[in-house]
């Protein structure tokens, strides 16, 4: 059985240490940190008061969404196979909905992961977007929506969908991604 | 306050609102149980807007226009829209009579005050058989009206290749 790890809170948290960055095209070797870092997105990491061309919002979107696509990945990927480190991923005060049930806070996200069987995910779609900078006035986020089945142990398998916001803590060197709010949901429970 | 250790299968026997959007939750393991009629105020806000949204969907889709801004981002089955060319797209869809009925619906106030909803349903379009779909909003407040800044919708689809 899975020990709890009672320590977790002095998981990485510290963003301006030297974290992987993930350059397009390359696969990670491994994820010691088990953040999700990519890339600074255009027009957010800037410093310099030479600003780029305005933001092209398709650039944008483009960006985001290969953001979205390697959270997606990462997380199924810790939720099956390195569940103790999947709150990492979660912002201290983020909540989730599961099945209808509020989870609120990394200490009851512990505890929640900590008791849900052990899983095994296949996402088949993805949807992604930004949400517009006048939605949020200064981070930058993205709505991701998966579905997919997922096979708890001990129960039958579902088709599930699930949605995630995104927030993005810039600085100038990297954008590392965390989850303020997720959704998850059964979608064929009727016959559960 | 101690926290219940919840059994395995209330968690994985779904709560939520069966049906139509009034209704109530069931209880919530190891949190302060809500009393009938105690709904927080971003899931009065969000289940209203459903509630509209469909029934301007379901009579009318070519009035969906009030409740999105030229920012508005749609993705309808994987296509993306932006503002108005959404609303154009909703319009233009194959079908003449369309309704929707939601089987679930959840709802969380986002740090800056915006609404998402995660909506899980069924719906059936002229005479085709009843599809299962599920849909996610960002509901937004801008001038003391809510309006939908992301929209995402997707058929429920099972046959993956």
């Amino acid at each position: 059985s899975r020990k709890f790890r009672s320590n977790w809170s002095q998981g990485d948290k510290d963003t301006t240490k030297e974290v992987t960055i993930i350059r397009r095209g390359h696969t990670p070797a491994r994820w010691t940190r088990e953040e999700v870092v990519t890339p600074p997105l255009p027009g957010h990491a800037a410093t310099s008061s030479l600003m780029a061309t305005p933001m092209d919002f398709k650039t944008y979107v483009d960006q985001a969404c290969r953001a979205a696509e390697e959270f997606v990945s990462i997380y199924y990927d810790t939720m099956d196979k390195r569940r103790q480190a999947l709150t990492r991923l979660y912002l201290d005060k983020a909540t989730l909905i599961w099945n209808g049930n509020i989870v609120s806070g990394l200490d009851a996200l512990n505890n929640f992961f900590d008791m849900l069987p052990s899983s095994e995910f296949q996402v088949n779609m993805l949807d992604c977007q930004p949400v517009h900078e006048q939605a949020t006035q200064s981070q930058t986020t993205i709505l991701v929506v998966t579905s997919g089945t997922v096979k708890f142990d001990g129960n039958k398998q579902h088709y599930f969908n699930q949605n995630f916001l995104l927030t993005a803590q810039s600085t100038p060197n990297n954008t590392v991604w965390k989850i303020a709010s997720d959704c998850f949901r059964f979608q064929d429970w009727a016959s559960s | 306050m101690p926290v219940t250790r919840p059994r395995d299968s209330q968690w994985m026997s779904p709560t939520g609102r069966q049906g139509d959007s009034c209704g109530q939750r069931g209880g919530f393991p190891g949190t302060l149980a809500r009393e009938k009629g105690d709904k927080p105020i971003w899931e009065q806000i969000g289940s209203s807007f459903i509630q509209h949204y469909y029934q301007l969907f379901d009579n009318d889709r070519t009035q969906l226009g009030a409740i999105y801004i030229d920012a508005s981002c749609l993705t309808w089955e994987g296509q993306q829209f932006q503002g108005k060319a959404a609303i154009v797209e909703l319009s233009s869809l194959p079908f003449q009579k369309i309704q929707h009925s939601i089987t679930a619906q959840d709802y969380q106030p986002t740090p800056d005050s915006c609404i998402i909803s995660m909506v899980v349903g069924q719906l059936k379009a002229d005479e085709d058989p009843i599809m299962g779909f599920h849909q996610m909003f960002l509901l937004k407040n801008i001038s003391d009206a809510w309006v939908c800044t992301n929209d995402m919708f997707r058929l429920a689809l099972h046959n993956f290749g």
